[in-house]
C-alpha cells in the first residue's frame, strides 16, 4: 500500500520535490514531500528495495507511530540543513537521506539488545558515508546511472540519526536511573 | 669484341642484382610526426600581443574542449582521426566524474584545421559553448634499424623468420589548458613514452605501425596521470594565490540514492540476522 502510494506520488514530481526557490517562495510542503519522490524508476526501485530490507529485517519491532514521527523529524532536519548550508543545491529528491537517518538512529538504539548486527550496521553506514563524503570533497561526483547522488543529504541524515539516538539513549539511561532510585527508596 | 660485350653484360647484370638485394635488405629509416602548439596558436610567425593583466574567470561547473593540435609534417604517418578520438575518449573518461566539470567535448581535428590562432580556438569554443580548451600537441619519432641478426636475411627464409629489425617509437605529448576568454594558459601536463619492438623484415611496417600506436597510447596514459596531478596542484594554487576568479554558474541538483554496495551489505546483514534466529 505504502509502495503504491509512493509510486503514485511519482507523477507529481515537479510539485513535490525539494526545490530551493519554490520552498523559499512559500511551497513549504516540499520540505517533507521531497523525500518521498524520486528522479527516475531505477532511483525509486533502489530506495524502495533498501527501505523494504531495512524495515522487514531490522525495524519490525518499532511502533509505526514512532517510525512516522521520526521520519517527520528527520525529513524536516535534513531539508532545513540543505536549505541553510547548501545554497547552491537547487533541487533534491529521494528517500535515502531519510533512510540513512532512520537506519542509524534505530540501529544505535537497538544496539544494546542485539549488539553485533546493529553495531555492524552503524559501522558500515558510517564508513560508507565518510567514504562518499571524501570522494565528493576530492572533486568527484557520486552517480546512480545519470543521476547525481546528493551525498550531503546522506551525511546530514547520518549525523542527525546519531545525535538523536545518543540523546534518546541518554534519556533512557536517566529514566532507568530514576526508576532504580524510586525502587530503592520504596524498598528503604 | 663479342667476349668483352658479354663480359660487360654479365657484370652489369650482377651489379644490378646485388644492389637490388642490398636495397631489399637494408631497412633503416627514421620518420617523424609532430604538431606544435605555438605554431598553431601563432600561425605564420605571428607575434603574440602584449600581455594584458586579465584574470581568468571560471564559472563552475565548466565546459571543457579536448582536441589534438593538427600536425604540420609527417601527415602520412600521423594517427588516423578515429584513433585520436579514441585516445581523447580515454582522457575524457578519466575526468568526466569531476563535479566542477559539466561536460567534456572532443573536438574533431578537421574543425581545428579550418582555423588557427586564438581566434580559431575562440570560434570553436563559441560553437561548442566551451569555457576552457585543452590542446594536445605531440612529437613522435619512429626509428627502424637492423640488428646483427639481420645478416640472416640473406638466406631469404631469414627475412620471414628472424627478428632482425628494431622498431622504436619515442613519443612526447603535451597538454596545455587555456581559458578561452582571457587566452591565458592555466596549466600544462606532459606525457612521454619510449618503446622498442623487434620484428622480422617482412613485418617491419606492420610492427612499426603498432609501435607508433602503442607509443601514443602509453604517452597519453602518462599525460593523463600527470594531468590529474597538475589539476590538483592548480586547485590548491588558485585557493592560495587567487590568480583565477571562480564563481558558481548555477545551482545543482540530484537525488538521494542508496547505491548497490550499501544495499548488498544490508542484504548480507539481514540474511545473517535471519539465519541467527
Amino acid at each position: 500500500m505504502v509502495i503504491i502510494s509512493l509510486w503514485a506520488l511519482q507523477n507529481h514530481l515537479d510539485l513535490l520535490e525539494y526545490n530551493r526557490q519554490e520552498i523559499l517562495s512559500g511551497e513549504i510542503w516540499r520540505i517533507w514531500t521531497g523525500h518521498l519522490v524520486h528522479t527516475n524508476m531505477s532511483h525509486f526501485a533502489l530506495n524502495i528495495l533498501a527501505a523494504i530490507i531495512i524495515y522487514l529485517t531490522f525495524f519490525m519491532k518499532i511502533k509505526p507511530v514512532e517510525l512516522l514521527l521520526n521520519s517527520f523529524l528527520f525529513a524536516t532536519l535534513i531539508s532545513l540543513m540543505l536549505l541553510s548550508i547548501y545554497p547552491d543545491l537547487d533541487w533534491y529528491n529521494g528517500l535515502s537521506g531519510l533512510l540513512h537517518a532512520l537506519l542509524i538512529h534505530f540501529s544505535a538504539r537497538l544496539a544494546k539488545n542485539e549488539r553485533t548486527i546493529f553495531w555492524a550496521i552503524l559501522l558500515a553506514v558510517w564508513i560508507k558515508v565518510l567514504n562518499e563524503t571524501m570522494h565528493l570533497y576530492s572533486g568527484y561526483k557520486n552517480l546512480v546511472g545519470d543521476m547525481l547522488v546528493i551525498s550531503e543529504a546522506h551525511l546530514i541524515g547520518t549525523i542527525f540519526g546519531t545525535i538523536t539516538a545518543l540523546i534518546c539513549m541518554a534519556g533512557y539511561q536517566e529514566k532507568s536511573k530514576q526508576k532504580t532510585q524510586i525502587n530503592e527508596s520504596k524498598i528503604n | 669484341m663479342k667476349t668483352s660485350i658479354s663480359k660487360i653484360y654479365v657484370v652489369s647484370i650482377a651489379t644490378l642484382f646485388l644492389t637490388s638485394c642490398t636495397s631489399y635488405f637494408s631497412h633503416e629509416s627514421r620518420r617523424g610526426v609532430s604538431s606544435s602548439l605555438v605554431d598553431y596558436l601563432y600561425p605564420d610567425g605571428q607575434i603574440p600581443k602584449k600581455h594584458e593583466e586579465t584574470m581568468p574567470h571560471l564559472r563552475l561547473p565548466i565546459k571543457v574542449g579536448l582536441a589534438f593540435v593538427p600536425s604540420q609534417r609527417g601527415g602520412s604517418i600521423s594517427l588516423p582521426e578515429a584513433k585520436k578520438s579514441q585516445l581523447l575518449e580515454g582522457v575524457k573518461k578519466k575526468f568526466s566524474g569531476l563535479n566542477y566539470v559539466k561536460e567534456i567535448k572532443i573536438i574533431p581535428e578537421t574543425y581545428m584545421r579550418s582555423s588557427k590562432g586564438f581566434e580559431g580556438v575562440g570560434q570553436i569554443a563559441r560553437l561548442y559553448g566551451l569555457d576552457i580548451v585543452a590542446l594536445v600537441s605531440y612529437d613522435q619519432v619512429i626509428f627502424t634499424s637492423e640488428m646483427k641478426s639481420s645478416v640472416l636475411y640473406w638466406t631469404i627464409v631469414g627475412a620471414y623468420l628472424i627478428k632482425g629489425n628494431q622498431n622504436q617509437a619515442t613519443t612526447f605529448i603535451d597538454t596545455a589548458v587555456f581559458d578561452v576568454n582571457s587566452r591565458k594558459m592555466l596549466f600544462r601536463a606532459p606525457g612521454v613514452s619510449d618503446i622498442k619492438k623487434s620484428s622480422t623484415l617482412m613485418q617491419v611496417s606492420q610492427v612499426s605501425n603498432k609501435t607508433k600506436e602503442m607509443g601514443f597510447k602509453l604517452a597519453m596514459t602518462d599525460m593523463s596521470s600527470n594531468l590529474a596531478n597538475e589539476l590538483s596542484r592548480f586547485k590548491e594554487k588558485i585557493k592560495n594565490d587567487k590568480s583565477v576568479k571562480i564563481t558558481l554558474r548555477q545551482g545543482y541538483g540530484g537525488g538521494g540514492g542508496i547505491q548497490w554496495p550499501l544495499l548488498l551489505i544490508l542484504a548480507g546483514l539481514s540474511i545473517l540476522k535471519i539465519t541467527k534466529r
